[in-house]
């Protein structure tokens, strides 16, 4: 049995989230969410709340910026974030840490981007379509929060990086394998939002075609 | 809450009561429940659903000792609510059955699978089976069924198994795991232990379970035009 398996009787949740669709996973403290990337080139935009107060919700800037650097080691601020690395709420609550990042190139995840979304399709020439914040901001609904509460989203292996000669950033098709995953595990009660990005027009996130994506979620 | 009594007289062991949607509807959520209920539960399930545009048909069926005489029952309440809508409003177009327990599960499967077959029965799109892997009447007639129902490509599933037992949560996974392996579209969930009863559960669209069977109700998904 490979390390990486999931014993069957430890699964609390299983779902193979379809090309450009949304779910929610509940993911309790020291249970485990994996996220697998079943065709390769495939991003999922990720948005973590904390369950017990939904509007404390996952800020990509601060958990690049306000990690407590170990004993006798200098704080930088990230532009990336790695396994060991935490997730971070817009009030400094930590939420999730990544536990595992099982790909060839690790780190390979968009933590400075904000998600596609209808005005953008619609600027591009295609008018109706609905984005990543469309898609989650329907999943937070119930949960009382409006389109505009939704937070930056961390994009799952968007090879989204900056170019600091050319002065801008850069999309380039992803570089995951069908197969690779990423797992984070819960600090706190969190409600995560996961939008497969339907994105297959104006840029190569995505490859050359959607595609679905493993969601698991895992007790201890 | 409008509702009809549908029960009939001569099956004691069946309750059905038909809740309607409070503007007219083709959405159709069937309940099926094995073993005494609680009426406050239903009446919160029934109510949540029908302010969220679904017609409920409840059926609480006290003993079952013949699941294949319980899957005719099931689907002649559905016809019966079917001819109700049709005459209010209009034909249920998105059913999804959700059947709590093993025999409950079986029946509701096989209800599944009639009306798939049957031309002048609306097909249930979708089913939600609560621990129907717990000891089970017929080991050879569930598998033959399951081989069935994964070849159902319309079919939508939440497998969903309470928490505490290891080997129903394992046959449950085993059965998701069987769908997935037929490209179907499932889901598998283990019901939190938070002191709420299953329907409490389902009536509350912020429970991991509510959440679940919702997404079979109206899936999420960029497709939509809002």
């Amino acid at each position: 049995m490979s390390a990486h398996t999931i014993q069957p009787d430890k699964i609390v949740y299983d779902y193979i989230l379809p090309a450009k669709t949304g779910c929610l996973a509940f993911v309790a403290p020291g249970e485990t969410l994996r996220i697998t990337d079943l065709a390769g080139l495939q991003v999922v935009d990720m948005a973590v709340f904390n369950r017990s107060n939904p509007r404390d919700k996952l800020s990509t800037s601060y958990s690049r910026t306000r990690y407590k650097p170990a004993p006798g080691q200098k704080f930088v601020p990230r532009d990336k974030l790695l396994p060991g690395d935490t997730l971070i709420s817009t009030i400094c609550t930590p939420l999730m840490t990544i536990k595992t990042d099982h790909a060839e190139r690790v780190g390979i995840h968009d933590v400075h981007n904000r998600m596609c979304n209808r005005e953008l399709y619609e600027y591009y020439g295609h008018p109706g379509r609905r984005g990543c914040h469309e898609v989650i901001s329907d999943l937070m609904q119930p949960f009382g929060l409006l389109p505009e509460d939704i937070p930056d989203t961390m994009d799952l292996f968007m090879n989204y990086h900056h170019d600091c000669g050319k002065g801008h950033w850069i999309i380039e098709p992803g570089v995951t394998k069908a197969g690779d995953f990423i797992e984070f595990e819960a600090i706190c009660d969190c409600i995560v939002a996961l939008s497969n990005c339907p994105m297959d027009v104006i840029a190569p996130v995505n490859g050359s075609t959607c595609s679905p994506v493993h969601v698991q979620v895992m007790e201890q | 809450m409008r509702h009809i009594d549908m029960s009939s007289p001569e099956d004691a062991n069946m309750a059905t009561t038909f809740y309607l949607a409070e503007s007219a509807s083709d959405r159709l959520l069937l309940v099926i429940e094995a073993g005494p209920s609680s009426h406050d539960d239903v009446a919160t399930l029934a109510e949540t659903m029908t302010d969220e545009g679904w017609n409920v048909l409840h059926l609480a069926v006290t003993r079952i000792a013949n699941a294949t005489a319980v899957a005719v029952t099931i689907n002649d309440a559905l016809s019966r609510a079917t001819t109700q809508l049709v005459s209010t409003s209009t034909r249920p177009s998105r059913i999804v059955a959700v059947a709590d327990g093993a025999v409950a599960a079986l029946s509701a499967c096989l209800a599944v699978l009639q009306s798939h077959r049957q031309e002048n029965l609306p097909t249930i799109g979708g089913i939600v089976t609560v621990d129907a892997s717990a000891s089970t009447p017929a080991t050879n007639e569930i598998s033959n069924i399951a081989a069935e129902l994964a070849q159902l490509d319309t079919l939508v599933t939440v497998i969903a198994t309470r928490r505490s037992s290891p080997a129903v949560r394992r046959g449950g996974m085993s059965y998701h795991q069987l769908l997935q392996a037929n490209g179907r579209e499932t889901h598998f969930v283990v019901l939190a232990e938070n002191g709420l009863t299953l329907f409490q559960q389902l009536a509350d669209a912020r429970d991991p379970f509510g959440r679940e069977v919702r997404w079979l109700l109206d899936p999420v998904h960029s497709r939509n035009v809002a």
